[in-house]
């Protein structure tokens, strides 16, 4: 990889497809926490799973907060976060990256290779409806609110520490 | 036939390719019997769904046929419709759609070379552990990568299913700036993948070498991307209007893609092997030069050696994106307006695996009435089988174990891309005596 250039705002990563309903969650709280947070306060992106990229977004930063959409089994809206900073997450995200190189496996190509953030937060929610119409349903709607205010602490509180994830 | 002893070897899901593909092998008094390739992925029914559509349409609902290689699959059903329609595409517009693919070739070869193929010859079982003992090759490679993806992003409006593309050129060109801003990576990158060929060449490869017949498309001027004759290295020589009269396809039980075949003559070799030996001379002075370093030279047919082809081709493609961004200027329009007529189009563009033929009958009024699409994994299934039935034969007294990873490892060397979708590898060895069941 290039030089990797350090960034000490916190960087919110959605991963995911608008235009797949329920997958695209993770940019829906990625543009909510843009439009509600100061730029130098959080930078928020979104960027579809490759696996490249991800790993690019995240290298040099002190913290990271990932958010993917799930599909394990859970009911759907519900949320779970995991700390990825020392141990692999569990394989329960949509697997519907191409050649199977999806989150869990970037996570630990970037471990392997010395590329992880200081921190890695990772925000599994829970997903129901991925057709092509783009609609997303309605227990996702409501857990946005709740993952959206959950990260928006996490950025402050990191914050209030002077970025020492 | 009581004493007769019979041997399967059984890839229900195919690790490390693109889609749901597995593989049975069934071999019989120390010969081989049979090899299915299977490919069991639900037919997608793309061909169906594109009649009654717009034939404006078209490059953006092929696009999602793939999701690494939807450039090819775009500039394909670009070139057929102009083609019926007509019309030609030239000067930058051209350009950008050369500078596109270059971007998709690096993205697509990248991932494969380096993430996909080369753990198959080092031993590890993914690019996971092996970033472990090569981490500085791993991270040069998601950099290449990266590149490749910064390409295609500029120039189809996003990394995955670009939307930029259109019937007559883009919806948007880039401004010169941003070309510029790509330079230095771009060098950059091509150096790193410079450095990681002359690691590729030491790889052990084995001694395998068939008759091919090369299949790939041949411009007078330039390394093929979109346009070009259909040529082998036994003779064949035709525009692609004629590619269903010379090509023929058939259906298998056991597959849900159709099998290609040369009329009257077999199977054929599309992808990056073939286009290095049918077109070495039109590659760039650096490819040619990093070719020849590494030690590949045409003819190679060695199957096993497409990951060093696919590295010059990464090469050739930064150098091509580098030629054509420092002779770029921006089109006075992003594209030249394409008028429907009633006619048949066709569009063979080469996709990092080979050869993708796309024939379209549409009305007066563009609506698309009919639709034909020749990928190139469907091209290459009965070679792959071919390879596999004779890489099974030279090495039958192989453990299953063995025997599997080394069938595993020829598959890849396709680079089969069967659909976008996640798999894993299950693995179920039969070894049976007695007699044959069937």
């Amino acid at each position: 990889m290039s030089p990797v250039s350090s960034n000490s705002r916190p960087l919110v990563l959605g991963i995911g497809n608008r235009l797949r309903g329920d997958d695209g969650a993770g940019g829906m709280v990625a543009a909510r926490l843009r439009a509600a947070m100061p730029t130098d306060a959080v930078d928020c992106r979104t960027l579809d799973g490759e696996v490249a990229s991800i790993i690019d977004a995240w290298a040099g930063r002190r913290l990271a907060i990932v958010i993917d959409c799930a599909v394990s089994g859970a009911p759907p809206g519900s949320i779970r976060r995991f700390d990825a900073t020392a141990a692999p997450i569990p394989a329960l995200f949509a697997k519907t990256s191409t050649h199977g190189i999806g989150l869990p496996e970037a996570i630990e190509l970037a471990r392997a290779l010395g590329l992880m953030p200081g921190r890695l937060i990772v925000y599994a929610i829970e997903g129901k409806r991925f057709g092509m119409d783009g609609r997303v349903s309605p227990e996702i709607e409501q857990a946005l609110i709740k993952l959206t205010g959950m990260i928006e602490e996490d950025v402050e509180s990191n914050n209030r520490r002077g970025g020492d994830a | 036939m009581a004493d007769s002893k019979t041997r399967q070897i059984k890839v229900d899901y195919l690790a490390r390719v693109e889609g749901e593909g597995g593989l049975q092998v069934k071999i019989r008094d120390d010969q081989v019997q049979e090899v299915h390739l299977r490919i069991f992925e639900p037919p997608r029914l793309f061909e169906g769904f594109l009649r009654g559509r717009h034939f404006t349409e078209a490059p953006d609902i092929t696009a999602r046929i793939c999701g690494i290689c939807p450039i090819a699959y775009q500039m394909s059903a670009v070139h057929a419709m102009e083609n019926a329609c007509g019309a030609s595409v030239g000067g930058q517009l051209r350009a950008l759609r050369r500078l596109m693919y270059c971007g998709e070739w690096i993205e697509s070869h990248a991932l494969h070379v380096f993430m996909l193929h080369a753990p198959d010859f080092l031993g590890y079982e993914d690019a996971i552990q092996m970033s472990h003992m090569h981490p500085e090759l791993v991270k040069d490679a998601l950099y290449v990568k990266k590149v490749g993806n910064e390409i295609v992003s500029l120039l189809g409006g996003r990394e995955i299913h670009p939307v930029n593309a259109r019937v007559g050129g883009f919806y948007k060109a880039p401004a010169r700036e941003r070309l510029n801003e790509l330079v230095e990576r771009l060098r950059w990158a091509r150096d790193a993948t410079r450095e990681a060929a002359d690691i590729l060449a030491r790889l052990e490869f084995p001694d395998f070498e068939q008759d091919y017949e090369f299949v790939a498309l041949s411009h007078p001027d330039e390394y093929p991307f979109c346009e070009g004759r259909i040529v082998s290295n036994k003779g064949l020589d035709f525009p692609i209007e004629e590619f269903y009269d010379r090509i023929e396809e058939e259906q298998v039980p056991y597959s849900t893609a159709l099998h290609s075949r040369i009329r009257g003559r077999g199977a054929y070799h599309v992808g990056p092997l073939a286009r290095f030996n049918l077109n070495y001379e039109k590659l760039s002075a650096g490819a040619r030069e990093a070719a020849r370093a590494i030690g590949l030279e045409p003819p190679c047919r060695n199957p096993f050696k497409s990951i060093l082809a696919r590295a010059v081709e990464i090469i050739y493609a930064f150098d091509e994106a580098l030629r054509i961004i420092e002779q770029y200027e921006p089109p006075p329009e992003p594209a030249i307006a394409v008028a429907p007529r009633a006619g048949v189009g066709h569009g063979c563009t080469e996709a990092p695996r080979g050869i993708l033929y796309h024939r379209y009958r549409i009305d007066g009024e563009g609506i698309i009435r009919d639709a034909r699409i020749a990928p190139p994994t469907a091209q290459n299934q009965k070679i792959m089988e071919s390879d596999l039935r004779e890489l099974i034969g030279r090495n039958i007294g192989d453990d299953e174990e063995k025997l599997t990873l080394k069938c595993e490892q020829a598959i890849r060397n396709y680079d089969p891309c069967i659909s976008c979708s996640c798999h894993f590898l299950k693995l179920e060895i039969d070894r049976t005596g007695g007699p044959d069941p069937t």
